[in-house]
């Protein structure tokens, strides 16, 4: 939103953007894991570092997606900032940041499974790989299936939340 | 009194691609009265939409002075609060929000208590035949419903001044006639300054006390006195709009 409404601080913004999405989530991985000791930090910064630059992309796209009509419309009015943002583009960017958690929350669930997996010793990724060592196919298809459930979830939850968001959508 | 004050406004673009200049606005210098209705014609591309941008402050005149009631709607933006409605060519409604939330969203950006936004949106949905679709969303109404919804939102702030940019153009003919016809009851009924842009021409007559005739790009070229009498008389009113005719065709 910030970005959005400060061309200035966009420019500064979208460049470190680019490089954090250019880095490769494994490097991400090994640098949390080299960084710092507590593994709900690490689970954290990765999360952070992974998805807040999708959830940034999209979220300006779509600010910029809304239409010059609605603009020029409500600054008709004269209202103030605060106004403007609240009664037009929070709204108008709900379906891009709904579909952005969807697409988000696949990408967060593998990403800390992956967390879990290397720098953990706990968790669904960690199981994975104690199934792992122990050559147990059946434990790796049980916790796989295990995420598939909490992915799926993650998406009911969401789509019911979309669905009362966007009863407008006909 | 002149309510709104135009004097030698210019409006040039430059295009973004190339340093081309494109003059919209050439010359405009003329007054309107308060109260009075004020019908804007000219061709297509004219620049009507623009004066009508520069008149409620959405843009920047390149030079020349207008003023809305002594100020300028651009630098003084938020002196005009309130004062001045606009109903577009297409209805802009907020597709999440129902008819009744739409059309309060201007006593909202002013502020009035929530049962009063609702008492007067209600009032004016209702006037204009919305009052059993306060409900609804903008996607479950015509399109003639929608450009009623439209035009409650610009009268439920009471404005003193009223801006239509070709409001009807895209309706049906039976839908645009009869909300022209309640658009004018309520203009007369409620004493306002109206600003009509339109390039239809009988529209003009038969709304306005004044025609401002626009040539391309936006100059004055004609401003008529539309005889009240003359509206209930076609072949009168045939022969004005030749008369504008011509002087569209000379420029």
């Amino acid at each position: 939103m910030i970005k959005y409404l400060s061309r200035k601080l966009e420019n500064y913004i979208s460049p470190l953007i680019k490089l954090i999405m250019a880095v490769p989530v494994i490097c991400w991985i090994l640098f949390a894991v080299l960084w710092f000791s507590a593994v709900e930090f690490r689970i954290f910064f990765i999360l952070v570092i992974v998805c807040c630059p999708v959830f940034l992309i999209d979220i300006l796209d779509a600010l910029k997606g809304v239409p010059k009509d609605l603009r020029d419309m409500m600054l008709s009015f004269r209202p103030t900032k605060m106004q403007y943002i609240r009664k037009l583009l929070l709204p108008a960017i709900v379906p891009a940041v709904l579909t952005s958690w969807k697409i988000n929350l696949s990408l967060a669930i593998r990403v800390v499974t992956i967390v879990e997996l290397v720098g953990a010793v706990s968790g669904i990724g960690f199981a994975l790989n104690i199934a792992q060592a122990n050559f147990s196919v059946a434990e790796v298809f049980a916790w796989t299936i295990v995420l598939i459930i909490i992915l799926l979830a993650a998406q009911v939850l969401v789509s019911w939340v979309e669905s009362k968001a966007l009863r407008w959508r006909v | 009194m002149a309510i709104i004050k135009v004097d030698v406004l210019r409006k040039i673009y430059t295009q973004a691609n190339s340093s081309t200049k494109v003059i919209a606005i050439d010359t405009l210098t003329f007054d309107i009265e308060e109260h009075e209705i004020t019908s804007i014609v000219g061709q297509t591309g004219c620049g009507k939409s623009t004066f009508l941008n520069i008149l409620i402050g959405l843009e920047k005149p390149t030079s020349g002075k207008l003023l809305v009631d002594g100020v300028a709607p651009y630098e003084d933006f938020n002196s005009l609060k309130g004062k001045m409605g606009i109903v577009f060519q297409q209805d802009r409604l907020l597709p999440w929000r129902r008819a009744l939330d739409n059309a309060k969203i201007g006593l909202e950006v002013l502020g009035y208590p929530p049962e009063e936004q609702i008492k007067r949106a209600s009032k004016w949905l209702s006037r204009l035949g919305l009052a059993d679709f306060l409900n609804a969303y903008p996607s479950e109404l015509s399109g003639g419903m929608r450009q009623r919804v439209a035009l409650a939102r610009a009268l439920c702030i009471d404005p003193k001044i009223i801006l239509l940019d070709e409001a009807f153009g895209h309706l049906d003919e039976v839908t645009a006639s009869k909300l022209r016809k309640d658009f004018l009851e309520l203009v007369y009924s409620t004493k306002k300054t109206a600003v009509f842009v339109t390039h239809q021409l009988d529209e003009a007559i038969e709304r306005g006390d004044r025609i401002i005739v626009f040539g391309k790009p936006a100059k004055v070229l004609a401003e008529i006195r539309v005889d009240p009498s003359i509206k209930e008389d076609q072949s009168k009113i045939q022969k004005m709009r030749q008369e504008i005719q011509q002087i569209l065709d000379r420029n």
